[in-house]
């Protein structure tokens, strides 16, 4: 075991060392992360990957539908719904700031030249909040849930296609800088996120079993039974941090947006399927 | 790294006495009466989730719903007649593969060199 | 080869840093020395214990400006700061010299991640 791996290491690390590594084109990297999934998981059909670990638990899958059954997520998508509806102090509403809503979940995440910098649904909602004079949301538990969830419910069977633009070189920056984050190795325990969800989906960690990180975006915000409510992709996006013993970075900052910006181009072409129901 | 030596040294004429018949009986059974307390400290390590928990990526006689991310622990003293490249294993699992999964307990000090020593015993009766 | 040859060299380097408990070059180390008057039943001075939270403080703001700081780091200073309050200072020696040599660990983890993470390492 250890002989056969040793020389496809070193090869790959003398292949991967040449620095033209990085010049890969998102839409390569595009057809090699989708491509890497379904070799691995030949039985699982395409719209699956939307469903997370249940995809490739048999098991858990069978718990999953019972509780889909009756989603646990209702009653947030029915107060995200009354949010929508309901007027700021100041009169207007949502739809002033998204007059194509509430179904637009697939235009996040995406670029702002204005702005230069990745601009996701949660952070949109709460600059139309501030715009409004409305006190801003926080971004990992509570109602922004809520809005979240109706929004995502109203956008489901839209497909995930985040666009990098080519006419801002900055936006193909924010895209790296995601792509890297996600094969760093951090913490104490030194995990990289593809250490769990590429190289080792579908294998158990002590009795979990490990999702494929193809589909991670489809379906938030997401109600976690450990959790007990609904909760977002960045609050997701902590706790992984922190079990490898790393110091979790700010919901909504740079590091997870460009880092959202990267994992949702990586499923491109995947239904949305939010709000999610998860272990 | 002084300790280590004299420790294989230790293991070399336990392993001498035991050719050897019973001309050195004596300090053998003491070794290895000191080698399995070290080993069953190092089952607790390699079971705990705060320590060690080879368990939740290896498969490990004795311990319950292991992972799979790792080959089964078995055959140790066979597969590793030479202990110290086990033990390189276990310290800094990275130098072998880069992008193993498998944390560096002693370069990351995850585990101290004791109960680093304290688990090689313990696989090695796997 | 090369940057077998030169990972093998850092690796080296690594297991001669950390292998090696404390003999590390830190002004910590000189403080220690100048200062290890120890006093009764082997406990250490106050001032030392402050120079070892100030320095885990400056290993941790480097650390986590490359994004390296590990989840523990902060936790081990704000006990070692409470320790050091209750005179406790063996304990908050203890905690500040694992939060620098943690926020080390971090910075030097997120040096090398930096020039080696890779896509196609995992994706070839
Ligand atoms: C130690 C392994 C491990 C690492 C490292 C890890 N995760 Fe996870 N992650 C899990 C487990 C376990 C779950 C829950 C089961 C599952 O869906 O895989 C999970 C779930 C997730 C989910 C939710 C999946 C869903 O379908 O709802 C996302 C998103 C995610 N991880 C992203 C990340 C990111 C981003 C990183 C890197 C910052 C990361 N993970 C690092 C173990 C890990
Ligand atoms: C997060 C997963 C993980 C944990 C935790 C883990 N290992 Fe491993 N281990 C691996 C993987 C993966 C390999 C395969 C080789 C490689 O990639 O380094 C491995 C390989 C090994 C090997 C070499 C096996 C062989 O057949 O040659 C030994 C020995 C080993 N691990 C011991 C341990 C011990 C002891 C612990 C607990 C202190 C432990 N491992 C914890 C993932 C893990």
């Amino acid at each position: 075991m250890r002989q056969k791996l040793l020389p496809i290491i070193t090869a790959l690390a003398i292949l991967s060392g040449l620095p033209m590594a990085s010049a890969a084109s998102p839409e390569q990297d595009l057809k090699k992360f989708q491509n890497y999934f379904k070799k691995k998981f030949p039985k699982v059909k395409w719209e699956e990957f939307a469903n997370g670990v249940y995809a490739v638990d048999p098991i858990g899958r069978e718990n999953w539908e019972a509780i889909e059954e009756f989603p646990p997520y209702e009653p947030f998508i029915d107060e995200g719904e009354e949010m929508w509806n309901k007027a700021f102090a100041n009169g207007k509403h949502y739809k002033d700031c998204f007059p194509d809503g509430p179904a637009i979940a697939a235009k996040y995440p995406r670029w702002d030249k204005a702005k230069g910098m990745v601009v996701t649904l949660p952070l949109a909602i709460n600059n139309c909040r501030k715009a409004n004079g409305e006190k801003p949301l926080k971004y990992k538990k509570g109602k922004i849930n809520s809005l979240l969830a109706y929004i995502a419910f109203q956008s489901r069977g839209q497909k995930t296609h985040v666009v990098i633009p080519k006419d801002d070189p900055r936006a193909l920056e924010a895209y790296e800088k995601g792509k890297k984050f996600y094969f760093t190795k951090r913490g104490q325990l030194n995990f990289s996120c593809a250490n769990c969800h590429v190289q080792n989906a579908g294998n158990k960690i002590r009795s979990d079993i490990l999702s494929p990180a193809l589909g991670h975006t489809t379906h938030w915000p997401t109600y976690r039974s450990k959790w007990g409510t609904v909760g977002t992709l960045h609050r997701r996006f902590t706790g992984c941090n922190k079990q490898v013993r790393a110091k979790p970075f700010k919901a909504q900052g740079e590091q997870y947006r460009d880092l959202e910006y990267f994992l949702t181009y990586m499923s491109n072409g995947l239904p949305l399927n939010g709000p999610g129901a998860r272990k | 790294m002084m300790k280590r030596k004299s420790r294989v040294l230790v293991t070399a004429a336990g392993a001498a006495a035991i050719l050897f018949g019973g001309l050195v009986i004596e300090p053998a059974v003491h070794n290895s009466a000191h080698a399995e307390s070290a080993a069953d400290a190092g089952k607790k390590i390699a079971f705990s989730r705060k320590k060690g928990n080879c368990i939740a990526c290896h498969i490990i006689a004795g311990g319950t719903s292991p992972g799979t991310i790792g080959p089964p622990l078995v055959g140790m003293q066979a597969r590793y007649p030479d202990k110290s490249k086990l033990r390189a294993q276990i310290w800094d699992a990275t130098k072998a593969n880069p992008i193993t999964m498998m944390p560096p307990f002693g370069r990351h000090k995850i585990l101290s060199e004791k109960e680093i020593d304290q688990v090689l015993a313990f696989i090695m009766t796997l | 080869m090369l940057k077998g040859k030169k990972m093998l060299a850092l690796a080296f380097v690594s297991l001669i840093i950390t292998g090696c408990a404390t003999a590390t070059t830190s002004t910590e180390s000189k403080q220690m020395a100048a200062k290890s008057a120890l006093s009764k039943g082997g406990s250490i001075d106050a001032a030392a214990v402050k120079q070892a939270i100030a320095d885990a403080k400056a290993a941790q703001k480097k650390a986590a400006s490359v994004e390296g700081e590990w989840r523990d780091v902060g936790k081990f200073i704000k006990k070692a700061e409470k320790a050091l309050k209750k005179g406790d200072l063996d304990t908050a020696m203890k905690l500040a010299k694992k939060a620098r040599v943690q926020s080390e660990l971090g910075y030097k983890q997120a040096m090398e991640q930096r020039k080696s993470a890779s896509m196609s390492l995992y994706i070839p």
